[in-house]
């Protein structure tokens, strides 16, 4: 969903996430402007993706 | 599934026309905190909704340009999970470290993200200040 309101600035928010061990995920715009762009769209389930498995490998291991 | 939102708030306007004053009376909005309350964010959000016990971190706030030069206020901060593990889905821009000082600038809410203890995540927040269109 784009920014709501025309009045006020528009807004993005980006985030990559640096896993304890160093492994880092970006998971491109996840608000705001430019979040449904296709290509963006595409690096966020991907990076979603690892990270999911990621985790589930953790739990796995009782971390 | 949180909604995907994210909010200059009023007070983050506020925040804006302040620092407009030759002597601002508040400090710029780049502490970053997050949280894991899911109800969108709105323009009356004070505060994060579930804030996480971490503290808030300082980001690095810069101007950049996305359209015209220098139109975007950007923030990049860092939190690192620390107790237990979190789903977090929301992140906010806050002028203060604390929380009984200083105003809420920018509330986002997202897609769960999950983090266990040690793991941290990069916020690059921006706003662009553009002409209604």
């Amino acid at each position: 969903m784009p920014y709501v309101g025309k009045s006020r600035p528009k807004a993005s928010i980006s985030a990559r996430v640096i896993k304890a061990d160093g492994t880092i995920v970006d998971l491109g715009v996840i608000a705001g402007e430019g979040k449904k762009e296709p290509a963006n769209e595409e690096k966020g389930r991907k990076g979603r993706e690892l990270l999911n498995k990621l985790f589930k490998k953790e739990a796995k291991n009782g971390r | 599934m949180a909604a995907d939102v994210v909010y200059c708030v009023d007070q983050g306007l506020a925040i804006t026309t302040d620092r407009l004053l030759a002597t601002p009376t508040v400090l710029s909005p780049h502490w970053v905190h997050w949280g894991i309350g899911t109800t969108p964010a709105a323009a009356i959000n004070t505060v994060l909704e579930s804030p996480g016990a971490e503290a808030r971190t300082v980001g690095t706030d810069t101007v950049e340009t996305t359209t015209t030069t220098g139109d975007t206020y950007q923030v990049v901060g860092t939190i690192t999970c620390a107790g237990a593990g979190k789903a977090i889905t929301e992140c906010g821009l806050f002028n203060h470290l604390t929380s009984t000082t200083g105003y809420l600038y920018l509330r986002a809410t997202f897609d769960v993200i999950n983090v266990n203890v040690g793991d941290s995540i990069e916020f690059t927040c921006k706003v662009q200040y553009t002409n209604p269109a």
